[in-house]
Parts: C-alpha cells; sequence; structure tokens
C-alpha cells in the first residue's frame, strides 16, 4: 500500500516537473562541491529566484557534491540529491518544495494558493523558509490581520507601530528601514528598534531591511490602528551572495542631509592602529571631518572646531572621548551598535554643539542566553558579556576594556617616549528592561580612565564618568515619548610631587545633570511631529589647586564654580507636502542662564579687557541670574525625489554653543579646559547652509551624493598671545572674540552591499578665521582672515573592503590629504645666549601632504552554529608604504642653535594581529 | 595553545613601536624678506655693570652671523632725572656702570645710527635674594643641578637663572714629548697639552617662580641637566650661576619664549604667538623690537662638582689608537702634524721609533678648552 502511494506521488512529481519546465526554468552554473545543503539551497535560491521551503533541520548534516554547468533548476535538484533521501517537488510560483522521503504533492497547493483567505494553510505544511529572506517561520507568506477584521470598502489611513528586534538576541534594531508596498512609503526605526508607519486600510506588504540582516517581508491587511513587532535574522550563516533588493535604507529618500551611518560591522572591517577597531577614526574617513595629526582623535566637522561636536555614547555627553593622549578612541568596539554623524541637518532634538552631532548608539544584550566576547591586541585586551537578567524582559551588557601599552611605550627609541607610562581602561554597563508593551527601561553606564606621563614629573588623569536612565513610553500607537534622565562627569588633573615644597595637585571638573523628554507624534500621513523639553544645569569647577605633599607650601586655590542652565524646547514637524517633496521644519529655542554665586569683574568702558583695566568686581549670591542668552535656532531641511533613484535636499540650520573648550595648543589636549559662557564670552553662534545631490544606482546598493555647504561662525573663542588659560581668576582677560567662514564641496560613492563595498569620499573644504575683537590688543596675523589650524583643502578616502567568502575578507584604506597650516618662524634672533625663532602670521605655511594606505585580512573561524567559541583574526598592516607623515615641523632652540625638526609620528609600516573569540 | 603566537605578534609589535616615532630634520627654504628688527640682549644690573647686546634679525637659514646694531645712542634715565650714557665697548656691546636706586623707576632709550628711536617703558629695580645653596644628584638622566634660595620678604617671587659652565678635562694620551725643530724633544711642564679648562654661557632659559606658594620658596629648581655620557663632569666641574629677580610680565615674557622655542616638539605644543614686549619704537608701536628687559640685582654663586661626588660618573671617550712610528719617520708624521709622539720606544735600549697618537687624542685644545688654569680653579 505505501509502496503504491510512494510511486503514486512520483508520478505526480514527474507531471509537475514537466508542468514547471514548460515554463522558462532558470539555469544554474556553480561548483557546489562539499557545501552543505542549506549553503547550496541559499545560493540556489539566489541564482533561480525561486523560493525553497522545507523542514526545520531537515538539512543540517547534508552535503551535496556537484558541479554544473548552466543546468536547469530541476537537473540541478536531481543530480544534487540523487543519493540523498531528499526529494523535490517545484510549483508554478516559482516555489521548490523539498521533503524527506517522498516530494509533495504541489497540486494541492495550486488549489489552495487561488482562495487567498487561506494563505494561511502554508503554516500547516510545517514548513519553514530557512533559507528565505526572514527569520520567523512561514512569516514571510504568512498574511498577518491587524486590528479587528472589518469591511474595508473605503480605506481609511491608519497607524502600525512596533518594534524591529533580532530574532536571536531579542535587541532592539536601529535605523532599520520599515517600507511599504515598493518603496511608497518608508520610515526609520528609532534607537529603541521602534518605529511608526502610516498607511490606509487594506493589503499591505511591509517590508523591513537592515544591513547585515535578512530583509522581512510581511503580508498584512490592515484593519484599523495596530501594533505589529518585526524579528530579522542575522546574516551570519549564509552565504554572502548578492541579495539585491529594492528597499535599502536610502540615501535619496530619508530626508536628512548630511548624515553618514556606520555600523560596527562597517568600523571593524576598517584597518586600524594596532588592530584597535576605532570608531572615531573611522568617522575621520568620512568627506567633511578632518583633524589635525593622526596622533588625535579631536575631529573638525565642517570646519567647525574639536568641542564643536556633540560626542553622545548610549545617551551620555562625553567630553573627552579618547585614550592614550588621543591615539584612541574610548569606546569598547564590542559595545557599540551603530555611529550616526550629522553633518548639516542638525535634528531639532540636539543642540548645544554647533558642528556636528556624533551620535553612537550601544547594543543591547542578549535577552536569550548568555555570551561574551573578548579580544587580544598588541595594545588593549577587552571583553564583553551579555545575557538575560529575566525571563527575556531584561537583558544586561557589560564591556571592559584595558590596556598595557606602559611596556610598548618602554621599548621607543626616543627617549621623551621610553620615559613616558600610559595606563587607560574603560567599562560599560546597560541594563534594558521591558516592562510591558507600552513602557521599556535601560539603563547606560559608561566609565573611562586614563593615566600617564609624558617623560616628566607631572603625573595626568582624566576621566569621564557618565550615566542615564530612559523610559520610553508609548502613550498610543501614534504618539510615544522617551524620558532620560542623566548625569555626565568629566574630570582631569595634573599632579607632582618630585619636589616635595612644590608638590601640587591641579583639578577640573564639569558636572552636568541633565533631564529631557524627546516625544514622536505622527499626526497623520502628511504629518509627523517631534517635540520635547530638554534641560541641562551646568557645573563647571574650572580649577583647584592643592598641595600634595605635607612638606608642600602650595597655597590652596580655587577658581570660582560656574553654574549654568540651558533650556530648550523645540518642535518639529516632518511634512509630506506629496509624493515627492518633503520638508523637515522646526525651532529648537534655547535659553541659557549663568548662574552665581561668581564674582564678576568689571572694566573700564572700551578699554582693553586687562588686569590693570579691572574696575570693580560684582558679586552674585547662590543660583542668582547673572546674564541670560537666547535665541531661536532653525532647523529647516526639504526633500524633492526626481525620479526614483535621485534627489536633491537644500537646509538651513541655525546653531548655539554655550559651552567652550579653552586651548592654545594646535592638537586637542587632555588637559584642555572648558569654560562656560559668561558675560563676557557670549555664546557662539553658527548657521549653515547646504545644498546636496543623492543618486542611487544598482538596485539602491551604489549611494551617491554631492553636497555643497557654506557656514558662518561668531563669537568663537581665540586667545592673546602667551594667553595663561590654567588657575587664571579673570580668563576674560586672555580671551579674544573671533568670527570665522567655511565652506565645502563633498562627494560620497558609497557601496553598501555586495562582495566588495566601502567607499570613496573626496572633499574640497576651507576654513578661515580672524580676530574680531576691537578690544584685542595684538589681534592675531593683523585682524585678517587666516586658515584655521585644520584647513586642509583636498581630502580623500578610500575605505574599501573585499569578501572573498564568508570567512575571508581584505580591506584596504588609501587616505590622502593636504598638509595642515602651520606658523613657520620668518626671523631667527640671538637672546639669552641662544639662537631662537621668531613667528608673526599664523599658518601661513603647511606640512608636506599626507598620505597613507592601510590592509588588513580578515579571518573569522568556521561557521558551525553550534560551537562554542567563534574565533577571528584580523592581521594587517597600518600605513604599509610607511610613509613619513609629518604632524607637526618646529623649530627648537638647543645648545644654543636653533634646529627644525619634522616630526612623524607613525613614520613606518606598523604590522599587527589581533585575536577575537565570542562565546 | 596560542599563546606562542600571541608572543609572536607581540613581539613583531615591539620592534615596530620602537620606530614609531621619527624625528627628522627640517629646512625652512630661506626667506626673502629681511626683517631686520631690533633684538635687545641683556639686563639692567641695578648693582654693577649692565651690557647690553643690541643686534638684529636674521632670515631663517641663513649661517651669516647676526648684525650688531653698532653706533647706537644708549642711555637710561630715572624717574628722578638720573643719567647713565652707555659705551659700545666692542661692536653690537654697550656697556654702563648702573649703580641704581631701587625705590626709582628707569627707562631705556636707544637711537640707532640709522636714526630710529626706541624706548622702554618704565623699569622697576627690584632686589635679588641670595642663593642658598645649589645641590646635585645624579639620576637616570644624567646629572641634575638645583638650586635652592628664597626671600623672606616674600617679595621677589619670579626668577630666573644663567650661569657660566667651565670644566677640567684631559686629552686621552698623556704626551711627554713633542716635535721641534726636527726632533722629538721633552715636553717642559709649559707646553702639556693635556688638561684643559673650558667655559661656556649657558644655552637655555631657565625661569622659576614661588608664586602660588605661601612662602618665597625655591625649591631643588633644575638649573641644569648634564646627560650621561657626557664630559664635563668626568675630572672637575664648576657652575657659576646668577640669579635674577623678575617682574611677573618679564616673568610671562621668558616663559613664553621658553615654550615656543625650547620646549616645544610634543604632540601639544601651543601655538606660535609674537610675544609681548616692554621695548617699543618711538612713532610705530606695531614694529616687533626682540627682547624684555628688566630691572634687578643679581645673586652670585660658584660651586664646584668633584667627579668624587658622583657614584662613578660613565664618560663615552672617543675611541683612539696609537701607532708606533719608526725613526726616521718623524717629518712624515709629527712634521706633518699627522700624529704627535707621546712616548719613546726603546728597544734593548736602543730608540727605535715612538708611541704615537693622532693630534685630538692627544691635544686638549682639540675639544675647545684651554690650557690656561682659570683663576679660581683649585
Amino acid at each position: 500500500m505505501r509502496y503504491t502511494f510512494r510511486w503514486f506521488l512520483l508520478g505526480l512529481t514527474i507531471l509537475c516537473t514537466l508542468a514547471a519546465a514548460s515554463q522558462t526554468m532558470p539555469r544554474i552554473s556553480g561548483d557546489f562541491r562539499n557545501m552543505r545543503v542549506d549553503r547550496f539551497v541559499d545560493s540556489l535560491q539566489s541564482l533561480s529566484g525561486y523560493r525553497f521551503y522545507y523542514p526545520d533541520h531537515m538539512l543540517d548534516t547534508l552535503e551535496i557534491d556537484v558541479q554544473l554547468h548552466d543546468q536547469r533548476l530541476d537537473s540541478t535538484l536531481s543530480a544534487a540529491f540523487a543519493h540523498s533521501p531528499i526529494q523535490w517537488a517545484i510549483d508554478p510560483w516559482k516555489r521548490v518544495f523539498l521533503t524527506s522521503g517522498y516530494p509533495i504533492q504541489t497540486n494541492l497547493y495550486l488549489a489552495a494558493a487561488e482562495m487567498p483567505a487561506s494563505e494561511d494553510s502554508i503554516r500547516a505544511a510545517n514548513f519553514s523558509n530557512r533559507a528565505g529572506l526572514q527569520g520567523g517561520a512561514y512569516a514571510d507568506n504568512k498574511l498577518y490581520e491587524l486590528g479587528h477584521k472589518r469591511s474595508l470598502k473605503t480605506p481609511v489611513p491608519a497607524t502600525i507601530s512596533g518594534f524591529v528586534r533580532d530574532e536571536k538576541t531579542g535587541e532592539p534594531i536601529v535605523a532599520a528601514t520599515v517600507s511599504a508596498d515598493n518603496d511608497s512609503k518608508r520610515v526609520l526605526t528609532d534607537p529603541s528598534g521602534y518605529f511608526t508607519i502610516q498607511l490606509p486600510t487594506g493589503r499591505h506588504e511591509l517590508m523591513v531591511t537592515y544591513t547585515g540582516m535578512y530583509d522581512a517581508r510581511r503580508r498584512i491587511i490592515l484593519y484599523e490602528d495596530a501594533k505589529f513587532n518585526v524579528e530579522l535574522k542575522s546574516e551570519v550563516s549564509s552565504l554572502k551572495l548578492v541579495v539585491v533588493t529594492a528597499a535599502k535604507s536610502s540615501n535619496v529618500a530619508k530626508n536628512e542631509m548630511g548624515v553618514q551611518r556606520l555600523n560596527i560591522r562597517t568600523i571593524r572591517q576598517v584597518p586600524a592602529i594596532l588592530g584597535e577597531t576605532d570608531v572615531l577614526r573611522v568617522v575621520l574617513a568620512l568627506p567633511g571631518v578632518t583633524s589635525v595629526g593622526e596622533g588625535t582623535t579631536g575631529f573638525n566637522v565642517r570646519g567647525g572646531a574639536t568641542d564643536q561636536n556633540l560626542v553622545r555614547f548610549a545617551g551620555s555627553t562625553i567630553y573627552n572621548p579618547a585614550h592614550f593622549f588621543g591615539f584612541f578612541s574610548a569606546f569598547h568596539p564590542d559595545v557599540v551598535k551603530d555611529v550616526e554623524l550629522y553633518k548639516a541637518s542638525i535634528p531639532e532634538k540636539f543642540g548645544g554643539r554647533l558642528a556636528s552631532v556624533l551620535d553612537i548608539s550601544s547594543r543591547d544584550g542578549n535577552k536569550k542566553k548568555f555570551a561574551g566576547s573578548a579580544g587580544i591586541g598588541p595594545l588593549t585586551s577587552k571583553i564583553s558579556l551579555e545575557g538575560p537578567i529575566d525571563s527575556g524582559k531584561t537583558s544586561f551588557l557589560l564591556g571592559a576594556r584595558t590596556t598595557y601599552s606602559d611596556w610598548l611605550l618602554k621599548q621607543l627609541k626616543d627617549k621623551s617616549y621610553s620615559r613616558s607610562s600610559a595606563a587607560f581602561y574603560d567599562v560599560d554597563l546597560h541594563i534594558a528592561h521591558e516592562m510591558n508593551t507600552r513602557n521599556a527601561l535601560s539603563l547606560n553606564a559608561y566609565y573611562s580612565r586614563d593615566k600617564f606621563r609624558l617623560a616628566s614629573d607631572t603625573l595626568y588623569e582624566y576621566s569621564n564618568k557618565n550615566a542615564n536612565v530612559q523610559w520610553k513610553h508609548i502613550f498610543h500607537s501614534k504618539f510615544f515619548g522617551n524620558f532620560t534622565l542623566a548625569y555626565d562627569n568629566y574630570g582631569f588633573s595634573t599632579s607632582s610631587d618630585a619636589v616635595p615644597v612644590n608638590a601640587y595637585k591641579y583639578q577640573f571638573t564639569i558636572n552636568q545633570y541633565s533631564a529631557r523628554g524627546d516625544m514622536e507624534y505622527t499626526l497623520n500621513d502628511r504629518h509627523a511631529l517631534n517635540f520635547g523639553l530638554q534641560s541641562t544645569l551646568y557645573q563647571l569647577d574650572p580649577g583647584k589647586i592643592d598641595p600634595d605633599d605635607s612638606r608642600s607650601l602650595v597655597i590652596p586655590d580655587k577658581l570660582d564654580r560656574q553654574k549654568a542652565l540651558e533650556t530648550a524646547l523645540y518642535f518639529g514637524d516632518h511634512i509630506n507636502v506629496n509624493r515627492t517633496l518633503s520638508v523637515n521644519a522646526g525651532v529648537r529655542y534655547s535659553i541659557y542662564n549663568y548662574l552665581g554665586p561668581q564674582r564678576i569683574y568689571t572694566y573700564g568702558q572700551g578699554a582693553p579687557r586687562e588686569v590693570n583695566t579691572i574696575r570693580d568686581s560684582m558679586s552674585y549670591g547662590n543660583s542668582a541670574i547673572i546674564k541670560t542668552y537666547q535665541a531661536p535656532e532653525i532647523r529647516l531641511t526639504a526633500r524633492q525625489l526626481l525620479g526614483s533613484k535621485s534627489s536633491i535636499k537644500i537646509s538651513f540650520n541655525t546653531l548655539q554653543q554655550y559651552i567652550h573648550t579653552l586651548s592654545n595648543t594646535t592638537a586637542a589636549s587632555p588637559t584642555d579646559i572648558w569654560k562656560l559662557s559668561d558675560p563676557y564670552i557670549r555664546p557662539t553662534r553658527g548657521e549653515q547652509y547646504s545644498i546636496g545631490l543623492y543618486r542611487n544606482v544598482k538596485h539602491n546598493t551604489v549611494e551617491l551624493s554631492l553636497e555643497a555647504y557654506y557656514k558662518n561662525l561668531r563669537n568663537a573663542v581665540d586667545y592673546k598671545g602667551g594667553a595663561n588659560l590654567v588657575m587664571n581668576h579673570h580668563i576674560e582677560t586672555d580671551v579674544v572674540n573671533a568670527r570665522g567662514y567655511a565652506y565645502g564641496v563633498e562627494f560620497l560613492l558609497r557601496k553598501t552591499a555586495g562582495k566588495l563595498n566601502g567607499w570613496i569620499g573626496y572633499a574640497y573644504s576651507r576654513t578661515f578665521l580672524k580676530t574680531d575683537d576691537p578690544l584685542a590688543a595684538i589681534p592675531t596675523n593683523g585682524g585678517r582672515y587666516y586658515p584655521a589650524d585644520y584647513d586642509k583643502p583636498h581630502n580623500l578616502n578610500a575605505i574599501m573592503n573585499f569578501r572573498f567568502s564568508q570567512r575571508y575578507s581584505v580591506s584596504l584604506n588609501v587616505i590622502y590629504s593636504t598638509g595642515r597650516p602651520i606658523t613657520l618662524p620668518v626671523a631667527e634672533f640671538s637672546l639669552g645666549g641662544a639662537v631662537r625663532a621668531f613667528y608673526t602670521d599664523r599658518n601661513q605655511y603647511r606640512i608636506p601632504d599626507y598620505f597613507r594606505s592601510d590592509f588588513s585580512l580578515n579571518i573569522d573561524g568556521n561557521h558551525k552554529v553550534k560551537q562554542r567559541i567563534h574565533n577571528s583574526w584580523t592581521a594587517g598592516v597600518y600605513n604599509l608604504t610607511g610613509r613619513e607623515n609629518p604632524y607637526s615641523i618646529y623649530f627648537t632652540s638647543q645648545n644654543g642653535v636653533l634646529n627644525g625638526y619634522q616630526l612623524s609620528i607613525f613614520g613606518t609600516a606598523i604590522p599587527y594581529v589581533t585575536y577575537n573569540f565570542r562565546f | 595553545m596560542r599563546n606562542p603566537l600571541i608572543i609572536l605578534v607581540l613581539l613583531s609589535a615591539i620592534a615596530t613601536v620602537s620606530s614609531y616615532h621619527c624625528k627628522k630634520p627640517y629646512v625652512v627654504p630661506e626667506s626673502l624678506n629681511n626683517r631686520n628688527y631690533l633684538v635687545v640682549d641683556g639686563f639692567i644690573n641695578a648693582g654693577d655693570e649692565t651690557q647690553l647686546r643690541l643686534s638684529r634679525t636674521r632670515n631663517v637659514g641663513t649661517n651669516k652671523s647676526f648684525p650688531a646694531e653698532t653706533g647706537a645712542r644708549v642711555q637710561l634715565q630715572g624717574r628722578d632725572g638720573t643719567l647713565y650714557f652707555f659705551n659700545e665697548d666692542s661692536v653690537g656691546r654697550y656697556s654702563a656702570f648702573t649703580v641704581l636706586n631701587p625705590t626709582q623707576q628707569y627707562q631705556l632709550s636707544i637711537l640707532t645710527a640709522g636714526n630710529e628711536a626706541y624706548v622702554s617703558d618704565w623699569i622697576d629695580i627690584k632686589n635679588t635674594p641670595p642663593i642658598d645653596s645649589i645641590t646635585w644628584a645624579v639620576n637616570k638622566d644624567g646629572l641634575a643641578i638645583n638650586v635652592n634660595t628664597h626671600d623672606p620678604t616674600g617679595a621677589s617671587r619670579y626668577y630666573r637663572w644663567s650661569y657660566d659652565e667651565t670644566w677640567e678635562y684631559h686629552s686621552e694620551y698623556f704626551s711627554k714629548l713633542k716635535y721641534e725643530n726636527g726632533a722629538v724633544v721633552s715636553r717642559t711642564l709649559a707646553d702639556l697639552i693635556f688638561t684643559c679648562y673650558r667655559t661656556r654661557p649657558s644655552t637655555s632659559l631657565v625661569y622659576g617662580t614661588s608664586a602660588g606658594l605661601s612662602q618665597d620658596v625655591i625649591s631643588q629648581k633644575q638649573v641644569a641637566l648634564i646627560p650621561q655620557g657626557d664630559q664635563r663632569p668626568a675630572i672637575l666641574y664648576s657652575m657659576l650661576l646668577h640669579q635674577y629677580t623678575l617682574t611677573q610680565d618679564a616673568y610671562n615674557f621668558w616663559e613664553t619664549l621658553a615654550k615656543l622655542t625650547q620646549n616645544n616638539g610634543s604632540l601639544f605644543d601651543a601655538l606660535p604667538a609674537q610675544l609681548k614686549t616692554n621695548i617699543h619704537k618711538v612713532g610705530d608701536s606695531t614694529v616687533p623690537v626682540i627682547g624684555y628687559l628688566s630691572g634687578s640685582t643679581t645673586a652670585t654663586t660658584r660651586v664646584f662638582i668633584p667627579s668624587s661626588s658622583l657614584d662613578h660618573w660613565r664618560y663615552d671617550r672617543f675611541f683612539c689608537d696609537t701607532v708606533r712610528v719608526d725613526v726616521g719617520q718623524e717629518q712624515n708624521t709629527f712634521g706633518r702634524n699627522v700624529y704627535i709622539p707621546i712616548e719613546e720606544r726603546y728597544v734593548m735600549q736602543t730608540l727605535v721609533g715612538w708611541q704615537a697618537a693622532p693630534p685630538e687624542c692627544v691635544d686638549c685644545r682639540l675639544e675647545g678648552g684651554s690650557l690656561t688654569k682659570p683663576s679660581f680653579w683649585p
């Protein structure tokens, strides 16, 4: 009986196969020797465009061994499965069913598929789209009914909201694209993975896409406002054949401009100094971002100073994002999820810095199982642990990193470095808790600490301490809010106890307390609003000196605490004017109160502010308002689609900055002090006009953009020659106002998918500053405009990765830029027994151009899912050509003679190997 | 285990890190614009002779000497009307005996031969406390020489030091012979070329302050660091240390000058800037003048540092080898000053030749010193 049935089925199969063959059957070529069946099916699926269905776990252990040359799909399957128990069947809807033992009868589905209401029936067959584009079993083909069933005669607008999460870890996926009906409508998920999309009631197809994840397709019938969560499956174990879909997070369609988003996967591929995956260094390779040299991670965005970047990590403001004199960024790569850099249209919810917002988001811990990773490199070791705390509602992620750089420094030939010492570590903790479907809580804490000596007795220390609690509340499907309480602290100290009489400790501290509520409300199809209120209290201890030994004669001294309250109210509207034009219009109104207690010196009217022009001083009581500044900040962006592949965008932004770094060194130094705006040091104001053209080609996998900008800067800070910025009780006497302007054109070609991916960016940009203060006695360069320290007109970055297979990839960086401006002596003189250099105008010369190429080979261990440890190795060479790129040129008087030197930081090719593993 | 591999990785890292930072000489292209600014080098010595050197700046990268400002009329005038005229002792060097009243302010004026007038701000005359002690210690970087001073009145606060160092050194070989009039003869005591003395002034700026301390005390302020292997302290070293008191503005000038031209080359260098001076060109205050004049008395102390006080001072000598010069070769070698004879060589009591060495190994003067023993030398 059974025997007969089998023959009957086989007969049907032949019939069906013949039927299918009557259509144009795709032809397959390739080498599939010793390949696991699931990979083979993956490949066939992408090569044929057919969908494969088979029971879970069926194919896990099998391997196939065929070589194909232009074979039809059916004969391919016959050949591949000839010696296995696998049976196959193809139906007219380009679906292939694999079964164990006997083939399936596709005719039954033929009948079923004609009745849409029973599409669910596929579920009954207990198949999963294993090799399919998404994670949840059969989810692709299931028809989801959202809301209560009702008649859908006249479509009315309705809202779908929900979370996009990683199927494996339960982590929210940030900035995933949720699009409906062939990209006619699209939104991105927010930092908690939340999205809201407005659609007319009726049938739709949703696509959820995110780089590194399988795309998820969901067929829905929308009856009314509804919640809908989607889980994405990681691509980790797939064969990375090009899976091209029409809907990538598109540069063309999104409304923002001058925004770059990099996920940690991309960042990891970029070769780095000593193999340290470095978030900030990859950001430096984006067009529009420059730095004064490779020894510093202080970065300049579109002509802004390094203090004009708001660096946020998991909702915390990081004042000093660098380790090790500034060589490495202070973010643990295993904890970072992705990085967003806003250069032009800065969202209303951000403020307080002029040039950019660098928003680094952390991952959430794995909600389903305990896991961890660790890495060993020449400079640091790192570890991260994550896992659920209770039944899938709460997760934690703990990361830590430390260095053993000290002994490396000891090897340096140059005495000034071998006598240096450096140590650092950083620790992150992220706890995410989902209370219920409407409420989620997260706690983020970050601590970093650096300690170093630079060939002297002075010990430098600095540290970031940050913590915040975020509560996300969904009021209803169209309206949700994020409420945050945050504490940020940054401080540094220098101390020396070499001579007991002079032993001292000098300290600087910023405390920042903030509370904010950020709301998003999808009003209707045309308006999505965001609004909020933010308040930040700054408490700055600008200097304190204490004796550091019982014999010390140092008189304790303390500068008055500076206190200020910055409050901002913002409102923005994302308006879809029509299908092609959308506008983001917003305003942020910021009010800044400089508060007592403080003593403010008054100076003679119209006289230069100098110690000898101090007339009087005024004392203000605790929390008395000393000075208020307020201004509306305008944020405008408009996007016009030009066909489906191109768009043009324009934007206009104004910004205010109330806290400034005071530094008279070229590179951002860990001992730069921050200063709040006060009656003399006015808030820095900036405005930016930009225009951009965007075009996507090759099914959105290649993004092209061309952006141009012009920027104005008022009330920037500059210093008098030989200014004293440390323990200065009247710092306004050493500071003068400056203004500046910057302009530039940036071109970016970025390929986001495929074997070859990466980007090529070119920027032409100029930045000029001038002293603009009638009270400055000797204005810099006689009050004329001069190029800023970071004015490097030509910048070319090519960051490329080529993936040979899932296990092997190579990366290559090529970086070129014009040398930065420097000040060279214009004359020599003899004074005090030695020849010395005389300087006049600032930044009139340039150091030689910068060129560097880096190479790395990344090897992933095997991809068996069920192994205890996943290994990966990275080997590479930084500065492949060994070019001695000058960091600075300086003239110094030695034994009475003036010598000029060119200092290179990494003047040789630096090979490295790092080993990482996950468990 | 993966350990061996990790070790390999770390070793390769050491190898490369060792060559990380590199410093290469940089030659600035010679500038054509002749700046020609006046440089006033010196200070007003309130209790003794004031010496000022007037010169001009030169273009960067030239090896020409600094043009001296000669033929200028230089005078110092007190608020009380006293006047001191300077004489030009040698080209560009002006001096005057200036026994000044510390309660008065003084002003220097210069009228150059080219009829440019320069005038200083009014200068306070400060009293300099005596040097308490000079101490020294050998650390891993070398011999550090430190100064200690204090001012019980608390009026000094800002200090600058300069010094003249003198040291005794020996040539590698002691020669008791010399070649004279075609013959090798014995040296007399007066012609020995084994022991030399060399004196030179300090070249780096040394300044310090007790501002911020509860007492006006300078403790263990390092004024000189002689690197390991240096010849200077190998036999006997002496330092004549001069101490001057400054005003705060003068201190700022020297500190800034040192930051820009002496203590630079780090990753976090200060931006070069023009220095604020107290000497101005009359009629055009925008013309830069280089130098800062301050007035004070001077405190001076001499210290001797014998090598016996230093624990095993290692001294890197020249590599010197002796040669044998046979009889008959004197004219070719000693006569042409290729070698200098050290001592005779005898075989069976017959003179066969001389042990000799190149002049730089025998004649200590070739290293820059002089045979004349200074009067203060013990």
